[in-house]
């Protein structure tokens, strides 16, 4: 296991200098003058010239890259000229509320949708498994934009049971039952479609365990039901499911994007939807990254709890 | 051609992926025809009209913030959104595939280093990697779109990289090459062909999504920039009215709604129609015991099967089976894959049951405990006694203490037959633990008492292996140990050394048999080979098409069969020493009736 | 005037897979799977090779059609190396075919047998279109099969079909060596007979050589004129069929014989 995990973490390092370039490369192929187009609005000439010393714009890319690079991994991710602030500060700030939102999120989706992907499978063709399905067809098919405003419309504006917007907890401003009542709402929004990708999954999974021989061997032993489902079937599917999970992770992180406008959320999409209108680029470049980054890690988390069930995976 | 025109039915048959096909196909329609119909300017602004409520006149669907008319900008927003959707779509399909087929096809380097780059592509989370693209290229709809294109190839190449890597090893592409065929030639006309259902399955259930995503952007205000509209820049701009005039959010919302659920029930009804797995029916789950359905008018001994042994229940058989009939349910009716078969098996005893792949040897096994998947299979009639109840109409409860107790099984290929993730010694004691209220640890000492019995090397440790680290022998002897762990007093072997090499098969028959003697176990067991049978058997029933043909003392039946398949299979074996003989033999032996 | 060379020679043939790093403790240690094997087969001889999974007969089974890159060694067939026959203009599948164990998964299941048997007939040997149609009546009346057959889709076969349609692939182009693979281990038993016998009519019709691999003892007595042991990548015992099974020399081939289930008639 330990080697495993070396080696996983090992083969990282070829993904995160890929993603690294990728970000670096947004930033060098903006077409026209990059210092213009990273100062938009700011670029007085001192701006100019100093960004330019900065990040060496006048020498080749290869060479800029490698600075950039430098500069990155010390941890300056350069200044944001829109905000007036370090973008790393910014950064932590905003990234912080998304993780708030997002790992609610993708905790109530991994719940909801193994449950109901587990019932459904084992009461395949009844009704539990044709409601099952048709929220799960609606839950998929609903854009979360506009999900987020039937449910601000709905619960906040005509019920007036939870707010729509207004979080601040995370800076102070509340305690944490005034956070969990603002988070409900975009949490289950975001949470919806997730929830529904990861419920058909673990149906098909489950179904087709079902059918495999050893879940015939375990009924040959005399095991119960409810063993044979839960501790045979289920470990098995678990194998098929987790890898979703990891992707859907990214799903979640991407669709914040929607949710954080939709319901005002101070997270890293608002902040990245709002950079990308002032053409602050390194905002962008700074944000994408380390949301990139963790996302690399939270699936390097995926991969290893994947090896602990799956044993068969080579070391 | 026959095929697209067999799809389509299979596609329709599904009312689900019907009525999406239906609504897709007017959606569609609609958006095709907005030059020609009669709509206002969809750009056209009237402040004075502003927020019109629906069924207003001259606007249907009222107005927006800008008094411009909902439905003209419904209907040319469609258009413009299903455009930019399937472009995208036809567009990440195209380069994604050309990807991954060749990362597949080509292997080694080639295949590594372009895995290496879906992969970081793949690092990024989904729509992260859109907005950092948009970011650079700047907003717009066509910025979007290649974004979106952008994102959405990973998973094309990801999948058609694993089915052409699947097929670059299979044997007719091998035949392929040794028939004179290039390599370009076997991508196109050998690989392509059979990966063409994965583009189209990943095409059908992503397209939906593709449509969100750039809806999506629109939304942000990154996509379609005014006043050109599309569903996702309507949604977008009537947010801020989205408290007094909640229409003119909803109008375009529901219309996304329904494209991309239209286009999801079309794409798993084309999944459905393609997956092989499901051409034969929907695959149901096994139910715990297989359904057992016999017709009332079941008087026992009423129809012996002409030529079959009569089942006569001998008087103190351990397990008595008289004419068992199991069917598997099929689309046109229950088809029978045992048909009224009738043996029985005295305590110590050995029967062989011989026969050919579809002879329904299996099945009978499986019936006795009720193990066959049902559904499809059904216990349509007849009766199986052991030690005088009826298993048949057993409860589940009884029955499930009677299987690993009375009655165990050794299935053919203990690696599928294991469970995989489990270390087999907890796979053993899980056994002895369903049928004994034993701690952990003494049933974890018994384990490792029966792995010596089953003569497992350093019992201990071995307990601790995972399936898949032990050899074939070696896992069917885990599978023997499990079958003995409460000391049944019959054991049903289906085929039990075919997966095994020669060497190790005839270490597992002498253990088996060695076993049987030392314990007094009952015991039947299916093979196709007669030569296994004779080793180990009292006594055989042939098995042809669902009937047992004939039935008698194992070395009596070899020298002289007497019912004409019999005689016409043992005519075809080769036997070591004389195997020659077959060449002639076969010849005569088809001759008969 | 010599007489004429070997239709199948092999010489210290070996394949090592090598040992796999990838980096990060991944690793795999060198597998032999041929460790120096030489044999030869005369033109119209059955030469068997008998063995256990692992022994290396399906990698020395492939190298002699050129599926396997040998590590060393060589292979002649006809007189000649493999390598030549490849780069020449009668093409290596001209000389070798090859019939694979799995006869489902030989054929591609979105061709019909006519296009699958066409391929040889137009890529190796170079007919056109209406030479193609009177080769393919005459193969399928070659392996006993109606020439309706030719218009089927490999799910439309049964096993043994499905065998003939993978012999009559290998004859297509007129190979005088024919590679077999377990030819007859996936099928029943009276299926099995029939394509054995099937196999030793086209031979002695159309003086075929035959390598003929299977872990089956008495199906290999039933065919082959000469019989190789092979255990551990190695070529243990060789020789007649009468003597290999009743008079075995070699530990090994002792067990292999005393494992055989044996029918007490």
């Amino acid at each position: 296991m330990a080697a495993y995990a070396l080696g996983r973490i090992l083969a990282l390092v070829p993904v995160l200098f890929g993603l690294s370039l990728i970000v670096f490369l947004i930033m060098a192929l903006i077409p026209g003058d990059p210092a213009l187009a990273i100062l938009g609005p700011y670029a007085t000439p001192e701006n100019v010239a100093r960004i330019n010393r900065d990040l060496g714009l006048d020498r080749s890319l290869p060479v800029q890259y490698l600075s950039w690079l430098g500069n990155v991994l010390s941890g300056d991710l350069g200044r944001s000229y829109s905000l007036n602030r370090p973008v790393l500060d910014e950064v932590a700030e905003r990234f912080s509320a998304t993780l708030i939102l997002a790992g609610t999120a993708l905790l109530l989706a991994s719940v909801l949708g193994l449950l109901a992907g587990i019932v459904s499978a084992v009461r395949q063709f009844g009704l539990a498994d044709k409601l099952v399905t048709l929220a799960v067809l609606v839950g998929i098919s609903l854009p979360s934009f506009w999900l987020g405003l039937l449910l601000i419309l709905l619960f906040a504006v005509r019920w007036r049971l939870l707010p729509a917007s207004g979080m601040y907890a995370i800076y102070g401003g509340g305690d944490l039952a005034d956070l969990l009542r603002h988070l409900v709402l975009p949490a289950v929004t975001l949470a919806i479609v997730a929830a529904g990708v990861i419920a058909r999954l673990t149906r098909s999974a489950m179904l087709e365990v079902l059918r495999q021989d050893f879940v015939r061997t375990a009924r040959a032993k005399g095991l119960g039901e409810g063993r044979v489902i839960l501790g045979h079937a289920l470990r098995a599917a678990m194998v098929g499911v987790i890898p979703v999970i990891g992707i859907q992770a990214g799903f979640v992180l991407g669709g914040a994007v929607y949710i954080e406008t939709v319901f005002q959320w101070p997270g890293i999409g608002r902040m990245l939807v709002d950079a990308i209108a002032k053409r602050d680029v390194l905002l962008v470049q700074g944000g994408v990254l380390v949301v990139a980054t963790c996302y690399v890690l939270f699936n390097l988390a995926a991969d290893l709890l994947q090896r602990l069930l799956d044993p068969r995976i080579a070391p | 051609m026959t095929g697209a025109a067999a799809f389509l039915r299979r596609l329709l048959r599904n009312r689900l992926a019907a009525a999406g096909l239906i609504l897709l196909v007017l959606v569609v329609l609609l958006a095709a025809a907005a030059p020609l119909l009669p709509l206002a300017d969809p750009d056209a602004t009237a402040p004075v009209r502003r927020l019109a409520p629906p069924f207003s006149e001259g606007a249907w669907l009222g107005t927006d913030t800008l008094g411009r008319d909902i439905l003209s900008r419904l209907i040319w927003g469609t258009r413009l959104s299903l455009a930019v959707g399937i472009s995208a779509s036809l567009l990440a399909a195209l380069l994604g595939s050309v990807v991954g087929l060749v990362a597949g096809y080509a292997g080694g380097r080639t295949d590594a280093l372009l895995m290496r780059g879906i992969d970081t592509l793949m690092a990024f989370p989904y729509l992260l990697l859109a907005l950092a693209i948009v970011a650079a290229l700047g907003p717009g709809l066509l910025n979007a779109l290649y974004a979106v294109v952008a994102v959405n190839i990973p998973f094309f190449a990801r999948n058609v990289r694993g089915a052409a890597a699947g097929l670059r090893n299979r044997e007719f592409v091998d035949a392929a090459r040794l028939s004179g065929m290039g390599g370009l030639r076997i991508l196109l006309s050998e690989v392509l062909p059979n990966v063409m259902p994965v583009i189209v399955i990943t095409l059908s259930t992503t397209i939906g999504w593709m449509i969100l995503e750039t809806a999506g952007l629109s939304f942000l205000g990154l996509g379609s920039q005014p006043p050109q509209a599309d569903l996702g820049s309507m949604l977008g701009e009537g947010r801020r009215a989205l408290i007094n005039a909640p229409h003119v959010t909803a109008v375009p919302g529901v219309m996304v709604f329904l494209i991309v659920m239209s286009m999801n029930l079309v794409g798993d009804g084309v999944r459905d129609a393609i997956d092989p797995r499901l051409r034969s029916g929907l695959p149901a789950r096994p139910s715990a015991a297989t359904r057992v359905a016999r017709a009332t008018a079941s008087v026992p001994g009423a129809a012996v099967p002409a030529g079959a042994a009569p089942g006569e229940p001998a008087s103190g058989a351990l397990l008595a089976v008289s004419d068992l009939r199991t069917a598997f349910e099929g689309p046109s009716g229950p088809v029978d894959a045992v048909k009224g078969v009738s043996f029985h098996v005295m305590p110590g005893e050995c029967l062989g049951i011989i026969g050919e792949s579809g002879s329904g040897k299996s099945v009978t096994a499986l019936s006795i405990a009720r193990l066959v998947a049902s559904p499809p299979g059904v216990v349509r009639g007849g009766t199986v006694r052991f030690n005088g109840a009826d298993l048949l109409a057993l409860p589940a409860g009884p029955l499930q203490r009677l299987r690993g107790g009375r009655i165990a099984y050794v299935f053919q290929d203990p690696l599928t037959t294991l469970h995989p993730l489990m270390r087999v010694g907890a796979q053993v004691t899980e056994a002895i633990r369903a049928h004994a209220p034993v701690p952990a640890a003494e049933a974890g000492r018994r384990t490792i008492e029966l792995f010596a019995a089953v003569k497992l090397p350093d019992p201990a440790s071995m307990a601790q292996a995972f399936p898949h680290e032990l050899s074939g022998g070696q896992r069917q002897r885990v599978s023997i140990a499990m079958a003995l762990a409460n000391d049944p007093d019959l054991i049903i072997a289906d085929e039990p050394t075919t997966a095994l090499d020669v060497t190790v098969q005839a270490e597992i028959l002498d253990l088996l048999d060695a076993l049987r003697r030392s314990r007094r176990l009952a015991m039947i067991f299916i093979s196709h080979d007669f030569g296994v049978i004779a080793r180990i058997c009292d006594r055989v029933a042939v098995m042809h098409r669902g009937e047992i043909v004939e039935t008698g003392e194992a070395r009596q039946i070899l020298a002289r069969p007497r019912h004409p398949y019999t005689r016409r299979l043992i005519a075809a074996v080769p036997v070591l020493g004389r195997a020659r003989e077959i060449l002639r033999a076969s010849e005569r032996a088809e001759e008969l009736p | 005037m010599t007489s004429p060379p070997p239709a199948v020679e092999v010489r210290g043939l070996v394949k090592t897979y090598p040992a796999r790093f990838s980096l990060f403790g991944r690793s795999r240690a060198a597998v032999q799977a041929l460790k120096g094997v030489s044999l030869h087969a005369k033109r119209g001889e059955t030469l068997g090779i008998v063995g256990e999974s692992g022994s290396g007969k399906t990698t020395l089974a492939r190298s002699l059609v050129g599926l396997v890159r040998p590590s060393a060694g060589t292979i002649l067939l006809d007189g000649r190396p493999v390598g030549e026959h490849a780069a020449g203009p009668g093409s290596l599948g001209a000389v070798v075919q090859y019939v694979f164990q799995d006869p489902m998964s030989s054929l591609n299941p979105r061709k019909s047998v006519r296009q699958t048997l066409s391929a040889p007939l137009r890529f190796l040997a170079g007919l056109d279109a209406r030479a193609q149609a009177s080769r393919l009546a005459e193969l399928m009346a070659a392996v006993d099969l109606d020439a309706t057959f030719l218009d089927r889709y490999p799910h439309e076969l049964s096993g043994g079909q499905a065998q003939r349609i993978g012999i009559a692939r290998a004859l297509a182009a007129g190979a005088g060596i024919i590679v077999l693979d377990e030819p007859v281990s996936a099928l029943d038993v009276s299926v099995q007979a029939q394509v054995l016998r099937l196999l030793a009519e086209l031979k002695a019709r159309r003086g075929l050589t035959y390598i003929f691999i299977s872990h089956d003892l008495a199906v290999v007595e039933a065919i082959a004129d000469r019989v190789a042991v092979m255990s551990a990548g190695e070529i243990v015992e060789e020789g007649p069929p009468a003597s290999i099974f009743t008079a075995p020399t070699h530990p090994y081939t002792r067990r292999l014989v005393a494992s055989v289930p044996a029918l007490p008639i």
